[in-house]
C-alpha cells in the first residue's frame, strides 16, 4: 500500500503539497466569489487536492482516490475547472510511474472516465436542446481532456518502463556476477576432485596391492611405499595450488597483516602511481587476524586493479578504523579507454567481494563520475584489545 | 579353486592405479592379470588379443571412454558372441555414467576405493554369475537414475509363478545361496531357475535382471 521513500522525498512532497494547498485555497476563494458555500468548498477542495499531492509518491492509489474526491467536490459545489486541477495531472503521472499493476490500470481508467465526466459536466447545463454546435463543443472538450489527462498518464508509463529496464539490467548484471562466481567454484571443485580422487585412488590401490603382494614379494612393498609418498606429495602441491586459487592461500610465510600495508604501498608507488593514503582513525590496538588479512587482500587487489586498469592521476586510499568496524575505500581515475564493464564484474572484484563477505562484511565497486571506487566495510568484532 | 585362473584385464588411464590393482589381483592364486590398457581404444585391442574373463574398466579416460569401449566390446564380432564380463570402476557411488554402462550391458560397478577383499570377491562373483556385485549400491544407483517405467513386455508373462518369485528376489540383488535359503530350494535349482529366467527374458546376466526390473517397474 505505502511505498518506501527517502525522508527528503517525503519532506519535499508534503512541503510542496502544503504550499500548493494554500495557493489553491486563495485561488478558489477568488474564483468562486459568487458561488454558494464558497469558503467551505474552497477549503475542502484545496485540502483534498493538496492531500492527493502529498501522498502521490507514497501511495499512488490513495492519491488517485483523493484526487477523485476533489473532482467530485468540485462538481457537487457546481464549480468550474480551475488551476487546482493541475494536481490531477501530477497524480495520474505517479499512478502510471510508481503504482502497482492495479493502480496503474486504475489511473488509465481514470483518464477515460475523467475525460467523459468533464465533458458531460461542462456540456450538460449549458445546452438545453441538443444542437449541432453543442455536440461539437462537447466532443472537442472530451478530446482535449483525453489528451491532457492521457499525456500525464503516458509520461508516467514511460518513466515506469525506464525504471523497469534499469532494474532488469541491474538484476542481469547481478546474475552474471553470480554465474561467474559459480563457474569458478565448479571449476575448482572439478580440479579438486581430479587431484584428490585420482591420487587417493592410486594411494589406496598401491597400499592394498603391496599389502597382498608382500607375502610373496617383500620388495613390492618398498616400491609401493615410494609410489605412495610421491603420489601423495604431488597431490598436496596440486591441492595447495587450488587452495591458492580459492584465495585461501596459506602462503609461504605468515599471513600478511596491516603492518605489511606500508610495503604494499611502497610497491605500488614504485610502479609509478601517485598513491595518497589516509588512515583516520587509526586502528585501536590490534584488530583480529582475519580482519587484517581481509583488509590487506582487498587493498592489494584494488590497488592492483587501479594499477592495471586505472587512468592517470592519483589513487586515494581511505581507511577508517571505527570501534566495531573498519571501512576502506580506494578511488582512482578511470582510464580514458576503460569500457563501462567496470560495473562489478570481473574476477578481481568477485574475489574482493568474497574476501569481504568471508570476513562478514560487504564490498561495493563501481564508477562514480570520472572515478572508479571500491568501498568495503568489515566488522571488527569485540577482539580489539591492545 | 578351478584349475585355470580367472583372466582379468585392467583398463584405467592411471598406470600407478593399474599397478596397485595388478599387485592385488596377482596375489591371488585363482586370479591373474593378463593385460592392461590405458584407454578404451587400447582396451579393445588387448581384450581381443588376450580373451579375458573379466575386464575392470574405468569410466573416464582419454581417447575412448569406458562407456564407449564397453558398448563396443559387448558387440565386438571378433569375440564370437562371447564377450568378457565388464565391471565399471568409478569414484562416486551414485555415478550416472555407471548406470548407463550397466544398462548397456556391463555386469556391475565397483568403487575405486572398495576394500581389497570386496574387489577380489566381486571379480569371482561376476565370473561365476551367482550374484550381483554391490547389490544394494546397484539398486541405489538405479533408484537414483530411474527412467520412466516402460510397460512390462510379453516375455515376462512367459515366466512361471515360481520363476516370477525368484525373479523378484534376484531383482532385489539376492545371491543364489540367499534365494535358496529363503525358498527352501537347493542352490543348483535356483541356478537353473535363474538361467531359465535370463533365457526367457533374453538377458545377459543377473545385473541385467535388476536393470530389467527397474526399467519395467518390477523392482
Amino acid at each position: 500500500m505505502f511505498r518506501q521513500l527517502k525522508t527528503y522525498q517525503i519532506v519535499v512532497d508534503v512541503g510542496g503539497a502544503g504550499l500548493f494547498g494554500l495557493l489553491a485555497f486563495y485561488l478558489e476563494l477568488e474564483l468562486g466569489r459568487d458561488l454558494p458555500y464558497n469558503a467551505v468548498a474552497a477549503a475542502l477542495l484545496a485540502v483534498a487536492m493538496a492531500a492527493a499531492l502529498a501522498v502521490r509518491r507514497l501511495s499512488p492509489g490513495l492519491a488517485l482516490g483523493l484526487a477523485w474526491c476533489g473532482a467530485i467536490l468540485q462538481m457537487v459545489f457546481e464549480r468550474q475547472p480551475s488551476p487546482t486541477d493541475v494536481a490531477i495531472f501530477a497524480v495520474l503521472y505517479t499512478t502510471a510511474a510508481y503504482g502497482t499493476r492495479r493502480v496503474f490500470w486504475a489511473g488509465f481508467a481514470s483518464v477515460i472516465v475523467g475525460a467523459i465526466t468533464i465533458a458531460t459536466y461542462l456540456f450538460a447545463p449549458s445546452v438545453h436542446p441538443l444542437g449541432r454546435s453543442g455536440i461539437t463543443t462537447a466532443v472537442a472538450i472530451l478530446i482535449a481532456a483525453l489528451f491532457g489527462l492521457g499525456l500525464a498518464w503516458t509520461t508516467g508509463a514511460l518513466v515506469r518502463t525506464g525504471i523497469r529496464a534499469r532494474e532488469n539490467r541491474r538484476a542481469q548484471v547481478a546474475a552474471e556476477a553470480d554465474t561467474v562466481a559459480e563457474q569458478e567454484r565448479v571449476r575448482i571443485a572439478r580440479d579438486m576432485h581430479d587431484v584428490v580422487a585420482h591420487s587417493l585412488a592410486v594411494v589406496i590401490a598401491q597400499a592394498d596391492g603391496a599389502r597382498y603382494a608382500a607375502a610373496a614379494d617383500p620388495a613390492a612393498a618398498t616400491a609401493a611405499l615410494g609410489t605412495i609418498s610421491s603420489t601423495a606429495r604431488a597431490a598436496l602441491s596440486d591441492v595447495r595450488l587450488l587452495l591458492t586459487q580459492l584465495r585461501h592461500s596459506q602462503g609461504e610465510g605468515p599471513q600478511p597483516t596491516i603492518a605489511d600495508l606500508e610495503e604494499l604501498y611502497a610497491q605500488v608507488r614504485a610502479a609509478g602511481v601517485d598513491l595518497r593514503v589516509s588512515v583516520d582513525p587509526t586502528p585501536p590496538g590490534e584488530p583480529p587476524a582475519a580482519v587484517q588479512l581481509a583488509v590487506y587482500r582487498i587493498l592489494q587487489e584494488a590497488l592492483t586493479n587501479a594499477l592495471r586498469h586505472g587512468g592517470p592521476g592519483p589513487v586515494h586510499v581511505w581507511l577508517s578504523w571505527r570501534p566495531d568496524h573498519v571501512t576502506l575505500s580506494v578511488a582512482n581515475a578511470r582510464a580514458a579507454t576503460a569500457p563501462a564493464e567496470h560495473s562489478g564484474r570481473g574476477h578481481g572484484l568477485i574475489g574482493m567481494r568474497e574476501r569481504a563477505q568471508l570476513a562478514g562484511g560487504w564490498l561495493d565497486a563501481g564508477v562514480d563520475g570520472e572515478t572508479f571506487v571500491v568501498r568495503a566495510a568489515i566488522p571488527v568484532g569485540a577482539a580489539v584489545t591492545a | 579353486m578351478s584349475a585355470s585362473p580367472i583372466r582379468v584385464v585392467l583398463v584405467d588411464d592411471q598406470a600407478l592405479f593399474r599397478a596397485g590393482i595388478r599387485m592385488l589381483v596377482d596375489s591371488q592364486p585363482d586370479l591373474t592379470v593378463v593385460g592392461e590398457a590405458s584407454d578404451g581404444r587400447e582396451a579393445i585391442g588387448v581384450v581381443r588379443a588376450t580373451r579375458p574373463d573379466v575386464v575392470l574398466m574405468d569410466i573416464r579416460m582419454p581417447v575412448m571412454d569406458g562407456l564407449t569401449a564397453t558398448a563396443e566390446l559387448l558387440t565386438d564380432p571378433v569375440l564370437d558372441g562371447a564377450p568378457p564380463r565388464i565391471v565399471m570402476l568409478t569414484t562416486f557411488d551414485l555415478d550416472e555414467a555407471a548406470a548407463r554402462a550397466i544398462r548397456q550391458g556391463a555386469s556391475g560397478f565397483l568403487l575405486k576405493d572398495a576394500e581389497p577383499e570386496f574387489l577380489l570377491a566381486a571379480i569371482r562373483t561376476v565370473h561365476a554369475g551367482s550374484a550381483v556385485i554391490a547389490a544394494a549400491a546397484t539398486r541405489a544407483l538405479f533408484a537414483q537414475f530411474a527412467e520412466p517405467a516402460r510397460p512390462v513386455p510379453a516375455q515376462f508373462g512367459a515366466l512361471t509363478d515360481r520363476e516370477k518369485e525368484i525373479f523378484a528376489l534376484a531383482a532385489r540383488g539376492l545371491s543364489n545361496a540367499e534365494i535358496a535359503a529363503r525358498e527352501f530350494l537347493s542352490e543348483a535349482t535356483v541356478k537353473t531357475h535363474i538361467s531359465r529366467i535370463l533365457t526367457k527374458l533374453a538377458l545377459r546376466d543377473r545385473v541385467q535382471l535388476v536393470v530389467f526390473a527397474f526399467e519395467h517397474g518390477l523392482a
